[in-house]
């Protein structure tokens, strides 16, 4: 899920934590490398869960961005996505609107007026292009395959619910922090999505664990990247956000419903 | 082992044609070649296997737990294999369009020039100069705000939105953004593989060898302890598994059956008679007989099928029983020479092995090609088996008995039987109640139903198949509930082509409407349509030839060049064809690998492939519902097709084939049990086991689950033939042994019981057999004949004793004491053959006004061949006949006996060409002794011409006619009155009056008075009537001959002249002895008469020495 505020127990908790963890590694710097030979020794050992230990373990950041999650139960931000394809020689950059309510409703604009649309609901999911009068619609129920799935992976990434839900769907490779930002690279467990989208970034801020960026990366190394700014936590949200009406002279197609 | 020298060079020479055959034999793993082959399935199938199914391309899957493992594993294998290009051509694991998106420009190229020109034209108007920038910023802002993955990797790399073809241009092609549905299943933890062989694989061996290198490689990629640790499956089917596991199982298939053939027979061979010499060379001779047979097939048939392999064990347990027959009758007659015995056996050999041949080239016509040729093979190897049996089997085991020793002028009898001791009630309740069980029992198990009709083509397929098990695997992981059903269309040309299919589409709307079909893909897009293409090429030459616009637009609307790659192959493609004339057909790899599912091409024709989805469960799907389908289907040029309606297509065909089996051998059976038997009572008994055993078969199946299928259902025929010979064989010993069943069970139970076994063991190892249907018929044979034979050993006998026993009692089949052959002797004079009658004679008659005199004779010398063999009786009594000229020489008088039946029936044609009125002039070569006739005649009194059944006596009056002598000719009145008139009126037409005496003495009156008048008559001197009957002594035998010629010698003082007509080389050649003087006085005495007559005899006995086999008597003589 989404970083959110929570509260400021949380956040007073996570940088009273954040200071113990730098006092308790100022005083012990002289054992450091016998701590980290440990360490060595310990992924030596048990290397096959290193992905899980160094996402559980060795970086609570995560993990307390993960555990604030269950405190979402909405959330709304306005959105920068930049594009930036191999194939075009500038990025191309829309900007755009997010809600979020928990388990997981989603409902993105990109664009202004915008130019596409994609909401999910309960069973199903739509997108829908305004300028083009059309709205493809999506069941969530059977089977996802191909691209139908590829694009719900596009949209819910940063979204984890759950430290159990994220390991299950990508493997943490690697974790940065910088200027009080705390950023995850993920690589998708799927072989068919890592096909499509070997990499994915999630940035939170290390304060108050709010989403700031998600960034795809695609097989060809072209890059999706999303900056989150103006973030709401908790917001109070209608169900009409996740219920869009639609114009009668709009044209409705299913996809993936066989011909 | 004592041969003659020409059988010792038969055994040198043998080995080379043997070789011959054998080196030109070939295994035909196909099992289409099974089917008929004008059947549309069949023939729709062959087209898909020869031009679809990729006989090169081995298909692997790779099954885990989970998707990483999976693909880890099958990229692993991929990447192992293409690097062994000398043993992999190809390896395909993904969609090609993703590994190498670039090549998908050819093909959209193609589509695109397939397209009606005004979707072309929409295409160049959209591309025009004047759009290009409002079209590159569209695709700028749908790369900015799509929210699909593959849009933004399509539009990335075709801004100018080729890839988006008109709605059905691409039609049953896939979508360039899918694809690995094909690939790999929903989840991603089954993937497929498809590796191809570099070159074809000819013969079943290349198959084996490639298949084995290509799982040493996966074995190297994936090592089996990787793939216990990580639980990977890797299976292999495709037509390469699919031949090397057919092959393969033929192989083992003729071992293991013909192996444990070998070793039950000998097993029981040594447990009836305990020695080893007999056995081994019986097992030498059976695998001598297995290669001549391969050999001949090799030579007639040269490719040997799946299913003919199975003659081999059927082969062996029907030969061994002709070996068993000859060894029991050895060690039962210690006294007969080999000569002999093969005498005594080999016409009831040669019965058992017409009928048992019979019964299997009846198959011929059972309508599947591959059960026609086993039925062939065993009917060839019974033929051989049969001959190697007869002559080489005992002479090497009792080389001391090859000559007969010094007999009696009587064949040696066996003990005369005597009439056995009526059954103990007890025994004859005990099985009637069981039969009453047994039938009781079978029905109670088909109360609750036949045993069902699998109308499947499983039939076909190998049983315990890995690559089957993997094609199973493969299309429940990727959830294809049914194969489809395959159309394929057929045209000389392109045009010839899209026609038909567009003939064939609505046909197929029609099915899907009437739920007959829930769907169906034909490849009318990816069709190539040359008018299109034509009408499009000038404007593809124009875009190609804006490729630096287009180059330059993209660019400055930001696009890079590598965003360009695809679209220049398409103008690329576009460039070239263009310039072409002929048909543009996409050739790169991608292009061919899709093409190749849908489309293939040959010199002379062209074919497409279109997949019918049906509707409804697999279970329910029948022929009949796609008859209607298939009627409408144009006939040229379409077959609808597929394994799902091969099997009810041939089962039809089976079954509608299915009389013309049954019914001869029904015939055959009949006819069989009637000339074995010739009483009704025996002929039900038989008729009432096969009905019985039949009953025990379906109670059997149906206990069992067996059904019946499109191969087993030949068990029929076979069954029937085979069968019935157990039951002719137990009531024949139990008449010869006159109702005594423990001498019939001793004597012929045991050998029944052996070589029934040995047949239930033949057809029952086949049970094993890698081939369902193979395993199916060799069950079902095997118990029926089981059922045959335990039911004619020990339920027969005491049913004949209850119901035939006694009728049979009463009969005396062989020779008894003096005084009763001689009233024998009288009442088989007064019984001719049956052959001898009116309408036969009348049919003789027209025959020979039709046929040319050769093809008349050589038709009567196969007639007499076949008479010989079949009538034992007969053959019987006219050996008995000969034996005094031969001084009881027994071998010299069957000889003769065959060469007298022979020239016996040559005579009766040259007399149906006489008594029809054709001339026979020319059939008369040399007269001699014609001075005594005239001398004779000169003495002015009537010459009597007296002449034995000696060559053809009838036509004495033809050849005294040409020379202007009336003739008087006595005879008795033949069995039927008609008959007597027909030849009556025969030789009038030759001017030769008749005179017929029976039993009235007063008919001799007249014949006396022309006599006296100087008439010439003629009478037969032997089997006279008993009352003109004297018993003379000819070769030292008592014989009876008429004293009638003594008697007109008295009466009216005639010349006694004899005479013989002889057939030879050039003709007829007439002899005329001198006159037999005698004092007219003296025969006034009866006793003067007796010595005439005597004397009359002798006279002709060296004539009859000289020429035994034209002294024709059909019933005994010898008193």
């Amino acid at each position: 899920m989404v970083s959110l505020r929570s509260d400021l127990a949380v956040t007073r908790r996570l940088k009273s934590s954040r200071r113990r963890q730098e006092a308790d590694r100022t005083r012990r710097f002289a054992g450091e490398i016998r701590l980290r030979a440990s360490i060595c020794l310990f992924f030596a050992l048990f290397g096959v869960f290193s992905g899980r230990l160094s996402a559980s373990d060795t970086n609570s950041s995560l993990g307390a961005w993960l555990n604030a999650q269950t405190n979402i139960q909405t959330w709304s931000a306005e959105v920068v996505q930049t594009r930036a394809l191999k194939s075009l020689t500038q990025p191309l950059t829309a900007t755009g609107h997010v809600w979020f309510a928990a388990p997981n409703r989603f409902h993105w604009e990109l664009g202004n007026p915008p130019q596409t649309i994609a909401v999910r609901q309960a069973g199903q999911m739509l997108v829908i292009y305004p300028k083009l009068k059309r709205v493809e619609k999506y069941p969530l129920t059977g089977e996802q395959t191909g691209q139908w799935r590829d694009t719900l992976a596009l949209l819910e990434a940063g979204f984890p619910r759950s430290q159990s839900e994220l390991e299950s769907r990508f493997r943490v490779i690697a974790q940065t922090t910088s200027n009080n930002v705390h950023e995850v690279t993920l690589q998708p467990r799927s072989p068919s999505a890592r096909r499509l989208m070997p990499r994915i970034k999630i940035a939170f801020a290390t304060n108050d664990c709010s989403l700031r960026a998600t960034e795809l990366q695609f097989a060809d190394g072209s890059t999706l990247r999303n900056d989150f700014t103006n973030a709401v936590l908790n917001p109070k949200l209608t169900d009409s956000t996740f219920t869009p009406e639609l114009a009668s002279d709009f044209k409705v197609v299913e996809p993936l419903k066989p011909k | 082992m004592l041969m003659s020298s020409p059988r010792r060079w038969l055994w040198f020479v043998l080995p080379i044609p043997i070789a011959l055959g054998l080196a030109r034999l070939r295994l035909d793993v196909e099992v289409l070649n099974l089917l008929p082959a004008d059947a549309p399935a069949v023939q729709g199938l062959k087209i898909y296997q020869q031009h679809f199914a990729n006989a090169r391309e081995l298909i692997l899957y790779v099954h885990t737990a989970d998707s990483e493992t999976t693909e880890s594993a099958a990229r692993a294998i991929a990447e192992r294999l293409r690097r062994e290009t000398n043993l992999v051509a190809e390896v395909t694991w993904q969609a090609p369009w993703l590994e190498h998106p670039a090549r998908a420009a050819e093909l959209i190229a193609y589509l695109w020039l397939n397209q009606p020109p005004e979707a072309f034209g929409q295409l160049t108007n959209r591309l025009a100069a004047t759009n290009l920038n409002s079209l590159l910023t569209t695709a700028r802002d749908a790369l900015a705000t799509s929210l699909s993955p593959g849009d933004l990797a399509r539009l990335s790399y075709d801004p100018f939105g080729l890839t988006s073809l008109p709605e059905g241009a691409t039609g049953s092609a896939p979508h360039f953004g899918e694809g690995q549905e094909m690939f790999t299943s929903v989840d991603g933890t089954f993937r497929l593989l498809f590796v191809k062989a570099p070159s074809e694989l000819a013969s079943y061996r290349e198959c084996a060898h490639w298949l084995q290198a290509v799982r040493r490689t996966v074995n190297e990629a994936v090592p089996p302890a990787r793939r216990s640790s990580d639980g990977v499956a890797i299976g292999y089917t495709g037509r390469p598994a699919f031949v090397t596991e057919i092959a393969g199982g033929m192989e083992r298939d003729v071992t293991t059956s013909v192996g444990g053939t070998s070793l039950i027979i000998a097993m029981l061979f040594w447990l009836a008679h305990r020695r080893w010499r007999p056995m081994l060379w019986l097992l030498t001779l059976l695998a001598l007989i297995l290669a001549g047979t391969l050999a001949l097939g090799g030579l007639i048939f040269g490719m040997v099928n799946v299913v003919s392999m199975g003659f081999a064990a059927i082969l062996l347990g029907l030969a061994v029983d002709y070996a068993v027959v000859h060894y029991q009758e050895a060690l039962a007659h210690p006294d007969l020479s080999v000569p002999e015995i093969r005498r005594a056996i080999a016409p009831s050999i040669f019965w058992a092995a017409v009928t048992t041949i019979t019964a299997f080239l009846v198959l011929n016509f059972g309508g599947l090609p591959g059960l026609a040729q086993l039925g062939s093979l065993v009917g060839v190897g019974v033929g051989l088996s049969a001959l190697v049996m007869i002559f080489a089997f005992l002479p090497p085991l009792f080389p001391d008995r090859s000559q007969p020793g010094p007999k009696t002028t009587e064949t040696t009898q066996a003990h005369e039987p005597k009439a056995s001791r009526p059954l103990r009630p007890t025994v004859t309740r005990s099985v009637f109640v069981g039969t009453g069980l047994l039938i009781f029992s079978a029905s109670g198990a088909l109360f609750s139903g036949h045993p069902r009709m699998d109308a499947t083509a499983n039939a076909l397929r190998p049983r315990n198949s890995q690559a089957y098990a993997a094609l199973e695997t493969i299309k429940q992981q990727l959830n294809q509930k049914r194969e489809p059903l395959w159309l394929i269309v057929e045209g000389r040309n392109e045009g010839e082509v899209a026609r038909r299919l567009g003939q064939v589409a609505p046909l197929l709307d029609e099915a899907v409407s009437y739920h007959l079909l829930s769907g169906f893909t034909l490849p009318t897009a990816l069709w190539p349509r040359p008018e299109l293409q034509a009408a499009n090429r000038a404007a593809a030459r124009q875009l190609a030839a804006e490729r630096q616009l287009l180059r330059v637009c993209a660019l400055s609307n930001g696009f890079a060049s590598n965003s360009l790659a695809l679209t220049e192959g398409i103008l690329d493609a576009w460039q070239q064809e263009s310039a072409a004339t002929g048909v543009f057909w996409p050739t790169n790899p991608m292009s061919a690998w899709v093409f190749e599912k849908l489309v293939a091409r040959t010199p002379t024709n062209f074919y497409a492939l279109g997949l019918l989805h049906t509707a409804g469960d697999s279970a329910t799907l029948s022929p009949a519902a796609f008859a209607h389908l298939e009627w409408q289907l144009p006939r040229d040029g379409v077959w609808l097709s597929g394994w799902e309606l091969l099997g009810g297509a041939i089962l039809s065909s089976v079954k509608s084939n299915l009389w013309k089996l049954v019914l001869p051998m029904a015939g055959l059976v009949l006819l069989s049990l009637w000339l074995a038997f010739h009483r009704f009572a025996e002929v039900v008994l038989s008729l009432s086991i096969l009905f019985i055993s039949g009953l025990c078969l379906l109670a059997v199946m149906r206990v069992s689950g067996w059904s019946w299928n499109l191969l087993n259902l030949m068990a029929l025929p076979l069954i029937l033939g085979t069968g019935v010979d157990y039951s002719i064989f137990m009531q024949l010993a139990l008449r010869r042994h006159r109702g005594d069943l423990t001498i019939a069970y001793r004597s012929v139970g045991r050998a029944l019981l052996l070589c029934g076994a040995t047949a239930v063991s033949g057809f029952g190892s086949l049970a094993w057999s890698s081939n369902a249907g193979m395993a199916s018929l060799g069950q079902v044979c095997a118990v029926g004949i089981a059922g045959n034979m335990l039911i004619s050993v020990f339920l027969l006998p005491v049913w004949w004793k209850t119901f035939v026993g006694q009728e049979s009692n009463a009969e005396s089949p062989e020779p008894e004491s003096a005084p009763a052959q001689s009233s024998r002797f009288h009442s088989r004079l007064a019984r001719p053959s049956r052959l001898y009658r009116a309408e036969l004679w009348q049919i003789g008659l027209a025959i020979a006004r039709k046929l040319p005199p050769r093809t008349a004779a050589g038709l009567s010398r196969v007639l007499a061949d076949v008479y010989w063999t079949l009538a034992r009786r007969r053959r019987a009594v006219v050996v008995r006949n000969l034996l005094p000229p031969f001084g009881g020489d027994r071998a010299a008088a069957e000889k003769t006996g065959r060469d007298l039946l022979r020239n016996f029936a040559g005579k009766l044609a040259d007399l149906w060409r006489y008594e029809s009125g054709q001339p026979i002039a020319r059939m008369f070569d040399e007269l001699t002794g014609w001075e005594h006739f005239a001398a004779a005649q000169s003495t002015g009194r009537g010459v009597l011409l007296l002449t034995p059944h000696l060559g053809n006596w009838e036509f004495g009056a033809p050849l005294l006619a040409q020379r202007g002598v009336k003739l008087l000719v006595i005879t008795l009145a033949e069995p039927h009155g008609r008959l007597t008139g027909i030849r009556q009126a025969s030789r009038a037409r030759w001017g030769i009056e008749t005179v017929v005496i029976g039993h009235d003495p007063f008919a001799f009156v007249d014949i006396i008075r022309r006599l006296e008048a100087g008439a010439t008559v003629a009478l037969l001197m032997d089997r006279p009537p008993q009352e003109s009957a004297v018993i003379v002594e000819l070769f030292g035998r008592k014989f009876a001959a008429s004293i009638a010629a003594a008697e007109l010698a008295r009466a009216s003082g005639c010349v006694l002249l004899p005479v013989y007509l002889l057939r030879r080389d050039n003709g007829y050649t007439a002899h005329i002895l001198p006159e037999i003087a005698y004092e007219r006085a003296a025969l006034r005495e009866r006793e003067a008469r007796h010595t005439l007559t005597q004397e009359i005899m002798r006279a002709f006995e060296p004539a009859i020495r000289q020429h035994p086999d034209q002294w024709y008597h059909f019933v005994p003589i010898w008193l």
